[in-house]
């Protein structure tokens, strides 16, 4: 993907670009919000990275003028300030997603991945069927199956393998399993989401030949094969 | 406004004291014109009565001289009534008795025991009297004077009645005047106070708004004319300061977060450079919790202080306690504990809808971890009242009050970072306004008891801020 990355800090952002580009990405690195500005709107981007905190114009800003401006690139912002009534307030200027200082590379990584403009918009539409290799999930019947055989899931179940199967091969960190399948934007501590993948496998996996849901040590799961 | 409010304004004590002091003025000087007047008009018929002796005394010599003035018909009636002789040869002359000449000097007599019987039945006839049943033989007062005369004894007499009925009508005017300017001064306490109460109602809002953080608003007029506009002016000042305290705290801690977060970052993002070994790995998590710690403590410092305005929406607390349930059971179960959901009657709150799921999530995860195997842990919802009950050891008597003070160690290596997670709870219950209260559950593990209704609000009723738990035992 094509990234615009906007951020002043200068060790943090030399970190940035280097997970970005070892996952294949290449990315245009500005360190104030004026150019960044500049830059977004008369180039296109897969994906624009904002901090908030910079020097001339600050992230918030940016966006809302990108907005403004009907750039429709997704974006995702940083920041430095943790309250959830800053959360709030990215989103609704119009930020896809918010990642809190200090975050993991897999975090960053996994984020970057969901945003991109293709899994967005498959993210986005509402299918009556979900399917990966085998496995099957009808949304309408909330019925799942495996190689034809019916799997007992209970909701909470249900809703998890769906968030898999909406982002297939693409890890899910435990942060986003928590705001897409329980809508909570902070961590309960203990491994709660880690319990739950485990009762899923034991149902999705363990009876089949093949594993679906892998473990990516340091980041989360995915669904691949 | 109550009995109660009435009961306490300052401006009706006052008012009711002034009267007490005005009652009490008013009956020690009733007391002393009374006896003063008293004093007075005894004192003037006394001279009066002392002067007709003396000029008796100095015309009569001879006892027949005065015999002669009680003789004659019409003239000698009216000097009958007002002397009495009794002649050397103990003959009486005039309508006395004869034993009020049995001592000198003077007397104070009520006609019965003045007059003989033809004295009273005169007296009845006489003009004074506006019919003969109104006159009462032992009621009327006169003053007597008896002293020797021409070798017998004179008695000059006068009646007092009338001055004594006049002296009566005093207490009466007293009261007449007093009673209604009494209730008339009370009453006027009562009002004046009642609009003394709207200003000071407008002092007590001003700092209760103060004390919820609020320091924008202004209290005092525009000009200041009394002592209380003076309080409200002052008021307002402490407002200004403090908002310039809060203003300059606010901006330091936003800017210490960015300040601390970004050299956290760094030193995480080097730690994951340095790669996949176990070492690095352990690095790695400790740096973690000491991001997580700082988070807690800065979200628990940016909650305190402020009341939740932004962000409040409306919060299912049956669904949220539904969700913790279906978060929680599974590591419950793997725990080998029983985690259990009662809902009665949940209430639908004003809150914030991230805030309160951290809330429930705390308690029912602070019960997972240090409850132990086989316990059982409920988490009820009554009405707007949270409860997480466990089966587990509890925490002694002494040590409950400190629970939710963060960074406390309660002296076991085990519950550490258990001080924080609840510490976050009371901050966000502090938030919502809502109650805290730590106790023993039934069977003695831990009981922790979450209220969201609205503390008392009333400047009279109003609850202190609190600064230590309740311990309560159920």
């Amino acid at each position: 993907m094509n990234i615009l990355l906007l951020e002043d800090d200068k060790v943090l952002a030399e970190w940035t670009i280097r997970s970005l580009s070892n996952a294949g990405h290449v990315v245009d690195h500005l360190e104030d919000g004026r150019s960044a500005l500049i830059a977004a709107t008369t180039r296109d981007y897969d994906l624009i990275i904002l901090d908030r905190m910079v020097p001339e114009l600050n992230g918030m800003a940016v966006l809302r003028t990108l907005r403004a401006s009907k750039v429709a690139a997704p974006v995702l912002m940083l920041t430095a300030l943790g309250d959830v009534e800053d959360r709030v307030e990215g989103l609704e200027a119009g930020a896809d997603d918010y990642l809190t200082k200090p975050f993991a590379q897999s975090e960053l990584l996994a984020r970057v991945m969901a945003l991109g403009r293709r899994n967005l918009a498959a993210e986005a539409t509402e299918p009556s069927l979900l399917r990966y290799a085998d496995l099957e999930l009808d949304l309408l019947k909330q019925k799942c199956r495996r190689a034809g055989r019916a799997i007992d899931l209970n909701p909470k179940e249900l809703r998890l393998i769906e968030a898999f199967l909406r982002a297939p091969g693409r890890v899910l960190t435990r942060t986003m399993l928590l705001e897409r399948v329980w809508q909570l934007n902070f961590d309960p501590g203990t491994n709660v989401v880690d319990t739950h993948v485990s009762r899923l496998r034991a149902k999705i996996d363990r009876p089949f030949p093949v594993a679906l849901i892998r473990t990516v040590r340091g980041a989360g799961y995915v669904l691949g094969d | 406004m109550g009995i109660k409010r009435i009961w306490r304004m300052s401006a009706l004590h006052l008012s009711a004291t002034l009267c007490a002091i005005f009652v009490v003025l008013l009956l020690i000087s009733g007391w002393a014109t009374n006896r003063t007047i008293r004093a007075e008009v005894r004192a003037e018929i006394d001279a009066g009565l002392i002067e007709l002796a003396e000029s008796d005394a100095a015309e009569f010599t001879v006892a027949s001289d005065v015999i002669s003035l009680f003789a004659g018909d019409n003239e000698a009636g009216a000097a009958s009534l007002t002397e009495g002789y009794l002649a050397p040869d103990e003959t009486v002359h005039g309508q006395l008795r004869r034993d009020i000449f049995d001592q000198t000097g003077f007397l104070t007599l009520p006609a019965s025991a003045l007059f003989n019987e033809a004295g009273i039945a005169e007296l009845r006839e006489d003009w004074r009297f506006p019919s003969e049943e109104a006159f009462q033989p032992e009621a009327g007062l006169w003053r007597v004077y008896v002293l020797p005369l021409a070798g017998g004894r004179m008695a000059y007499l006068e009646e007092i009645e009338d001055f004594e009925s006049v002296l009566a009508v005093i207490p009466g005017v007293v009261a007449g005047v007093g009673i209604p300017a009494i209730v008339a001064t009370l009453l006027a306490g009562l009002g004046l106070g009642w609009r003394q109460q709207r200003r000071l109602d407008r002092i007590s809002g001003g700092l209760a708004r103060i004390a919820d953080g609020d320091f924008s608003q202004r209290i005092a007029p525009a000009r200041l004319h009394d002592d209380l506009d003076q309080v409200m002016w002052d008021v307002d000042g402490a407002a200004i300061r403090l908002q310039g305290s809060f203003d300059q705290l606010r901006y330091f801690t936003q800017h210490l977060a960015h300040e601390l977060r970004t050299p956290l970052a760094r030193l995480r993002a080097s730690i994951e450079d340095l790669g996949d070994g176990p070492a690095n790995l352990t690095v790695l998590d400790r740096t973690d919790e000491v991001i997580r710690i700082f988070d807690a403590v800065q979200r628990i410092a940016r909650l305190s202080g402020r009341d939740g305005r932004a962000g409040m929406g409306e919060v299912d607390l049956g669904q949220v306690a539904q969700l913790m349930e279906d978060l929680f059971a599974e590591i419950a179960d793997h725990n080998g504990q029983r985690l259990q959901l009662r809902l009665s009657n949940p209430a639908i709150i004003r809150g914030d809808q991230q805030l309160i799921a951290q809330l429930v999530s705390n308690l029912v995860d602070n019960a997972v971890r240090h409850s132990g195997a086989g316990s059982t842990i409920t988490l009820a919802v009554e009405g707007d009242q949270i409860t997480v009950t466990d089966t587990g050891p509890g925490i002694e008597a002494e040590k409950l009050s400190r629970l939710c003070t963060p960074f406390d160690q309660l002296g076991n290596n085990q519950t550490f970072g258990m001080g924080l997670g609840l510490a976050l709870v009371r901050a966000i219950a502090d938030y919502h306004r809502a109650t805290m209260s730590v106790g023993k559950g039934e069977s003695g593990g831990l009981c922790i008891v979450v209220r969201f209704s609205q503390r008392e609000g009333s400047p009279f009723g109003r609850t202190l801020p609190q600064t230590a738990n309740e311990v309560i035992s159920l």
